[in-house]
């Protein structure tokens, strides 16, 4: 199976691991590197991902007509607990890993200019 | 001191519980091997300060009659993808790379409440992804048994400081193989619980349908020692079951006399070592041998359990690490200031080719117009994957199957080639994709001089029943005596 180029860009945006180049107002592209994959690891990918999914196609052949889904190995009824407070990590304790912290909050680029 | 570095764990807390040993020159011991084989390359963090104070801790409760259990004392490694209160957990990702949790993960807080020591957290694939302990941020460990080769993965750094004697016993992860694979790979027991069995809450999550934590030990007496410490319910993880714990080794020296033993066609197929393959059919006859009745029985979706496995598992990765976006914790890349190429830029930066690889399949298989095509699809042969199982266990008590194609391979083997590497697990799959446990066992050495292991399947929460299997197995052949030679 053949995936294009254009494809595996589309997932990848799909998934936060790239994101398209931006044109300023001088018409000038934004740099490429940290968020774009190369021309050369998109055409591997495409490959890689091909070849995975022409493996995985043999599963379109199986007969699952009146097979109901699977979705754990061992399918427990949801529970309840009994709805009490009790502690919780403190805010010092949650905010520790991140990567720029402000305060008590998490400091992130602005998303309002 | 040396010589007990070879021992089992059950042998080691005989000698604590007699004062023969303390656990700090236990630790001490531990410590001196690490460093004396540091090409291995299975621990990404030591934690020697904890573990000498937890050994002094020990040594104290032990002088006063208060020892908490049979590894009280013990030093024990646990894979880098369990939280640890304080130590830093990576994942073996530069995303997690200087993640330190905030609090302990079910597994950390039940071997504590044990006694058991924690020297470090092991080496392993990138968020569990891989079979081969190649696609780790922190290098690849290497076999003990022949440092040009894998250990198998993902936790190849648990099963490798097991059978180095870094460690005596160590907990890993197993989504599709990686504990039963690399076991078998460095000719150590580990064994995959039932899923549900054990929590999973403090795991960082790679198939959340299909991960579980299990042990490795040398033996199948070790690692029934440590199921008991880690195995039965938690309220924290909405999977967990809430079935009784038996007394594991109270079970273990049952034997197998009676016991039906399927062996399924599929597993001695195309593509399997014949070496391997000479090594299991043996082990089998010896399970007849000591007084098992073997039977064949045919699994016939088998064929189909690694596709299914990878449509699921990287549907299941993509979701899961979404959360991973450079804002509350793990990498955020500096050069971005607009906030959705801060997220794409962070986890381009954060993730390694094989968790990226199966990021973008897992969007795949989930994205519109194809969700039905694989995913749906891929849920409904799980079903019939689950229901040659549930037949099978209608006939007999275990099964018995190679637990991988081939011994260890050499490093770089198949790195270039994902859809080659994801078969060194085609014999492991179809067990997490049905749920129920499965154990490697060491079955013997190949011409290669290479560690070949024998898989033990059972129904649903009967690890008890496998352990015994393997026990039973163990002193018939004395094959989980074998150690490699260390040069220290």
């Amino acid at each position: 199976m053949t995936i294009s180029r254009d494809e595996v860009r589309r997932i990848a945006r799909l998934a936060h691991l790239e994101y398209p180049r931006v044109q300023d107002d001088q018409g000038h592209w934004s740099e490429p590197e940290a968020v774009c994959f190369d021309e050369q690891a998109l055409d591997r990918l495409a490959t890689e991902l091909g070849r995975i999914l022409d493996h995985v196609r043999d599963l379109q052949a199986v007969d699952v007509r009146d097979v109901p889904p699977t979705r754990h190995g061992v399918e427990l009824p949801s529970r309840w607990r009994p709805d009490e407070a009790k502690p919780s990590i403190d805010r010092d304790a949650g905010l520790s890993g991140a990567p720029v912290r402000i305060g008590d909050a998490v400091a992130v680029p602005k998303i309002v200019e | 001191m040396e010589c007990l570095l070879d021992a089992s764990l059950s042998f080691v807390a005989d000698r604590l519980a007699a004062r023969e040993v303390s656990s700090v020159e236990l630790i001490r011991a531990c410590l001196d091997r690490i460093d004396a084989t540091p090409t291995l390359n299975t621990f990404i963090t030591i934690d020697e300060d904890g573990a000498r104070r937890g050994a002094l801790a020990a040594d104290d409760r032990r002088a006063h009659g208060r020892a908490l259990s049979r590894i009280d004392g013990v030093p024990i490694a646990l894979k880098d993808l369990l939280m640890t209160a304080g130590l830093r957990t990576t994942a073996a990702s530069k995303m997690l790379a200087n993640y330190v949790p905030p609090y302990d993960g079910a597994m950390a807080e039940r071997l504590r409440a044990q006694g058991a020591i924690m020297l470090g957290k092991t080496n392993c694939d990138e968020f569990a992804m891989g079979s081969s302990n190649e696609h780790s941020a922190f290098g690849p460990v290497r076999n003990p048994w022949d440092e040009t080769r894998v250990a198998g993965g993902s936790s190849g750094g648990s099963a490798a400081a097991v059978a180095a004697g870094q460690v005596f016993a160590a907990l890993g992860t197993d989504t599709g193989g990686s504990i039963r694979q690399p076991a078998a790979l460095t000719g150590v027991v580990g064994l995959k619980p039932t899923y549900g069995r054990v929590s999973r809450f403090g795991v960082i999550a790679f198939a959340s349908s299909l991960d579980q934590v299990g042990p490795f030990g040398r033996t199948a007496k070790d690692v029934a020692h440590v199921m008991q410490a880690i195995a039965g319910f938690d309220e924290r993880d909405s999977t967990s079951a809430d079935v009784p714990v038996p007394d594991y080794l109270s079970e273990i020296d049952g034997g197998i006399e009676g016991l039906k033993v399927g062996v399924p066609t599929e597993y001695f197929g195309e593509g399997l070592d014949p070496d391997v393959e000479t090594l299991v059919r043996q082990g089998i006859e010896t399970l007849g041998h000591a007084g098992a009745e073997i039977v064949p029985i045919s699994l016939p979706h088998t064929r189909y359990a690694l596709s299914t496995y990878y449509v699921i598992c990287t549907a299941e990765a993509s979701s899961n690490l979404a959360r991973y976006d450079g804002v509350r914790y793990g990498h955020r890349a500096s050069s971005e200031h607009e906030l959705r190429r801060m997220y794409a830029a962070s986890r381009s930066e954060g993730f390694g080719d094989e968790v990226k690889r199966r990021i973008v399949l897992g969007t795949y298989v989930l994205s519109s117009g194809y969700y039905d095509a694989y995913y749906a699809q891929a849920q409904k042969v799980r079903t019939l994957i689950r229901r040659d199982f549930e037949s099978a266990f209608k006939h007999v008590d275990v099964i018995a199957t190679p637990t991988s194609p081939s011994t260890a391979f050499r490093l770089g083997d198949k790195t270039t080639d994902p859809l080659s590497m994801y078969m060194a697990d085609v014999c492991t799959l179809a067990v997490n994709l049905a749920g129920i446990p499965g154990l490697s066992t060491p079955a013997g050495l190949a011409a290669d001089g290479l560690p070949v292991g024998l898989q033990l399947l059972g129904p649903w929460f009967e690890e008890g029943r496998l352990l015994r299997v393997a026990h039973a197995f163990e002193q018939a052949t004395g094959h989980a005596d074998r150690r490699p030679t260390i040069k220290a």
